[in-house]
C-alpha cells in the first residue's frame, strides 16, 4: 500500500514568490488499484507522483511506501526502494540518446543484486517484448516515434516487475490511436498485478482506472 | 549494462564534446611535460659544460665594452668573434705564477648553411691540439694521434661520419673525429689546428672563414687552467696585469649569468604555464559542468531508476577522469615528440644550451607529468560530479 499523510510540499524558486505544490493531501492506494487522477496542468499532479516515488521530500507530512517513511531512510535506502518497488514513466521520455533500445530498457538492472542481473538482457527483451518493441532493440530513441519511445519508457518502467507503476502524462503529445495503443498496455500490465498510479490532464483515460481523482490546486478530490 | 559500460557508450556517443575535453588537457599535459623537458634540457647541459669546461677562466679581448658580453666562453655559445687579441698574451699568462696550463683558441668567421652541418650556423674554431684541454676532452673515441694539416673535428652537429671529406669554402679537410653531445655550440662547431690555419691563410685565394681584419699573430680566447692551491680570483688578477686588454671570465661568473638567464625564461614558462593551467583548467569545469547541465534529465531518470546520488558522483567523475587520462596521454606524448623534434630550433632560438634527458628519464617526466596533470584536472573533474550527485532528481526531470 501507498499511504500519503497530510502531505504538503511547497516550493520556493528563487526570486519568485512561494508555490503550493501539494497542500495537506492524504491518500490511501491498495495494491492492484489503477488510480487515475486527472486536473489542469500545474495542480500537483507530478508534484504527488514525485512524492510517492521518493524524488521530492514534503514540506510537511508522510510518505509511506509499504509502510515503510520514505523520508526516514538514507539516500542508499532510498534508492534500493525505488529500485525494488516502483516504475516510473516521466512525461518526457528520457531515454538515454547514446544507449539502443534494447540498453536502454536495462538502465534499471544495473542497480539490481549482481547476482540477479545476469538475466537483465532477458528480462529486456521480454520487457520489449510485452510491449510490441521485439524488431526494435538494437535501434536508437533517436529511430523511434513518439510511439515507440513511450512503448521503450514502458518496457523500462517493468523490466524489473516492480508492485507500483508510476506514469506520468504517459498518453502527452500522441495521437489518439497511439494513445489507445499505449492505454491498452497499461492495462495489461494492471491486470498481470501492477498498481497502477496515472496521473494526466485528459478527462478521456479516466474510464481506464479503477479510480478516479480530481487534482485542483494541490487538493485532492473524489 | 553496467556504469563502466554507461560511461564508454557516453564517450562514445558524444565525440565532438569528447574530442574537446580530450583536447584541452592534452593541450595542458603536453605544454607542463614540453616546459619541463625544455628546462631539464637547459639544466642538462649547463651542468655538462661545467663538469667538462676544464678551463678555469677564459681570457678574452677588452674593448672598452662590456666584458661580460664578451664571453668566448666555452659554455654560452657567443663566441667573440671579429675580436682579437695579441698572440704574445698567451705566454704572458702562461707564465704567470698559479697557471698550470693555457691553450688559445681563435674563432673565425662561422658559415651558414654548411651541408654537413644540421644546425644553420657552423663555428669554425683553431685551437693548439697539443696545449687543448677544453675541446679533445668531449671526443667520443681518443685520437691515437695529433690532429693533422686538414684534419677536422667536428661537433655531435655534423652529419656525416669520421672518415669523410669535406669541402669548407673550397678547402678540402678530412672529418677524423667526433665531439659527444653538448648542448652547447660545440655541437655545431669545427676545430682543426693552427697548422691547418697557417695553411690556409698561405693560400692565394681568399677565404670567407678568415676574417679580412684579422691581425697577424692574433687569437680570440686563452683557456686558462689554474693550479690547486692558488686562488683562481688572484691569478685572473694578475692576468689583467700580464696581458692588458684581455679580460678574465671565471667560470662561476657565466654560471651566475646563465642562472639569471635561465631565472628569467623560468619564470616566463611558469608564468605562461600558470595562465595556461588556469584557462585549461576553468574550460574543462565549464565543459563538464555544461555536460552535467545538458544531462539532467538522464540524472532525474537514474534517480528514478534506483541510482543513489553516489553511483551519480561515480558515474559522472568516471567519465570525467577517462577523458582525462586519454587527453593527458595524448598530450604528454605530443609534448615530448615536438620538443624531440625542435630540439635545434630551441637551442637557437632561445640562446640556451639544451640537451635531452635520457630516455629513462623521458619516461620518468611523462608519468610525472601524467599525475601532476590529471591533479591540476582533478578541481575541474570533481565539481561536476559533485553537482550532479546532488541535484534534485523532481528538479532536474521539470526543467526542459
Amino acid at each position: 500500500m501507498i499511504e500519503l499523510q497530510k502531505v504538503t510540499k511547497i516550493y520556493k524558486p528563487r526570486r519568485q514568490r512561494e508555490v503550493t505544490g501539494l497542500d495537506d493531501v492524504s491518500l490511501k492506494i491498495s495494491p492492484g488499484e489503477f488510480l487515475v487522477v486527472t486536473g489542469r496542468s500545474g495542480c500537483g499532479k507530478t508534484t504527488m507522483l514525485n512524492l510517492i516515488a521518493g524524488l521530492a521530500r514534503p514540506s510537511s507530512g508522510k510518505v509511506l511506501v509499504d509502510g515503510t517513511d520514505v523520508w526516514s531512510l538514507n539516500d542508499e535506502q532510498l534508492s534500493a526502494l525505488r529500485k525494488e518497488k516502483t516504475g516510473f514513466m516521466f512525461q518526457v521520455p528520457s531515454l538515454i540518446p547514446v544507449l539502443n533500445v534494447v540498453e536502454n530498457v536495462m538502465v534499471p538492472t544495473m542497480f539490481t543484486a549482481p547476482e540477479k542481473r545476469l538475466d537483465a538482457y532477458e528480462w529486456a527483451k521480454k520487457a520489449l517484448a510485452d510491449v510490441g518493441l521485439s524488431h526494435k532493440t538494437e535501434a536508437f530513441p533517436r529511430h523511434l516515434s513518439a510511439g515507440e519511445e513511450k512503448r521503450v519508457v514502458i518496457a523500462r518502467a517493468i523490466v524489473d516487475n516492480p508492485p507500483y507503476l508510476l506514469a506520468d502524462e504517459p498518453t502527452a503529445n500522441l495521437d489518439e490511436l497511439t494513445e489507445k495503443e499505449v492505454m491498452a498496455l497499461l492495462e495489461s500490465i494492471h491486470k498481470g498485478g501492477t498498481t497502477i498510479i496515472l496521473v494526466t490532464h485528459h478527462p478521456s483515460l479516466i474510464g481506464y482506472g479503477t479510480r478516479h481523482l480530481t487534482m485542483s490546486d494541490g487538493k485532492l478530490t473524489e | 549494462m553496467n556504469l563502466q559500460r554507461l560511461v564508454s557508450e557516453s564517450i562514445r556517443g558524444r565525440q565532438f564534446r569528447s574530442g574537446l575535453i580530450v583536447a584541452f588537457i592534452a593541450l595542458l599535459a603536453g605544454l607542463i611535460l614540453a616546459s619541463t623537458l625544455v628546462l631539464r634540457g637547459m639544466e642538462s647541459g649547463l651542468r655538462t659544460g661545467m663538469e667538462r669546461l676544464g678551463a678555469d677562466f677564459i681570457s678574452v679581448p677588452y674593448h672598452g665594452f662590456e666584458p661580460i658580453v664578451a664571453k668566448g666562453a666555452l659554455l654560452t655559445g657567443e663566441l667573440a668573434i671579429g675580436y682579437w687579441m695579441r698572440a704574445e698574451n698567451l705566454e704572458k699568462v702562461a707564465e704567470l705564477d698559479g697557471v698550470e696550463r693555457v691553450s688559445p683558441q681563435i674563432y673565425l668567421q662561422p658559415v651558414t648553411g654548411a651541408p654537413f652541418c644540421s644546425a644553420e650556423e657552423l663555428y669554425v674554431v683553431a685551437f693548439d691540439p697539443k696545449t687543448d684541454f677544453t675541446i679533445q676532452p668531449w671526443l667520443k673515441q681518443r685520437l691515437d694521434r695529433p690532429l693533422g694539416l686538414w684534419e677536422v673535428i667536428g661537433g655531435d652537429s655534423i652529419t656525416v661520419p669520421p672518415g669523410t671529406g669535406i669541402t669548407l669554402d673550397s678547402h678540402q679537410l678530412e672529418l677524423v673525429g667526433k665531439l659527444l653531445p653538448t648542448g652547447m655550440w660545440l655541437d655545431s662547431a669545427i676545430f682543426f689546428s693552427l697548422e691547418t690555419l697557417g695553411a690556409m691563410m698561405a693560400e692565394p685565394e681568399t677565404s670567407s672563414i678568415i676574417p679580412p681584419d684579422m691581425p697577424a699573430e692574433a687569437i680570440s680566447a686563452i683557456a686558462v687552467k689554474v693550479k690547486d692551491g692558488y686562488s683562481i680570483d688572484y691569478v685572473a688578477t694578475d692576468s689583467l696585469t700580464a696581458a692588458p686588454a684581455t679580460w678574465p671570465i671565471r667560470s662561476t661568473q657565466l654560471m651566475r649569468l646563465l642562472s639569471e638567464q635561465r631565472a628569467g625564461l623560468l619564470k616566463t614558462l611558469f608564468m605562461s604555464l600558470g595562465i595556461v593551467w588556469l584557462l585549461a583548467v576553468a574550460l574543462t569545469a565549464l565543459i563538464f559542468t555544461m555536460m552535467v547541465n545538458e544531462r539532467r534529465r538522464e540524472i532525474g531518470m537514474l534517480r528514478a531508476v534506483g541510482a543513489s546520488s553516489n553511483f551519480i558522483f561515480r558515474l559522472f567523475l568516471t567519465e570525467s577522469s577517462l577523458l582525462a587520462v586519454g587527453g593527458a596521454t595524448i598530450g604528454i606524448i605530443v609534448g615530448a615528440t615536438a620538443v624531440y623534434a625542435m630540439k635545434s630550433w630551441l637551442t637557437s632560438t632561445l640562446g640556451v644550451e639544451f640537451l635531452m634527458p635520457t630516455l629513462l628519464g623521458i619516461l620518468a617526466l611523462m608519468v610525472i607529468t601524467l599525475v601532476a596533470a590529471l591533479i591540476v584536472s582533478l578541481p575541474a573533474l570533481l565539481y561536476p560530479a559533485i553537482r550532479a550527485s546532488h541535484m534534485d532528481p523532481a528538479e532536474a526531470m521539470r526543467e526542459v
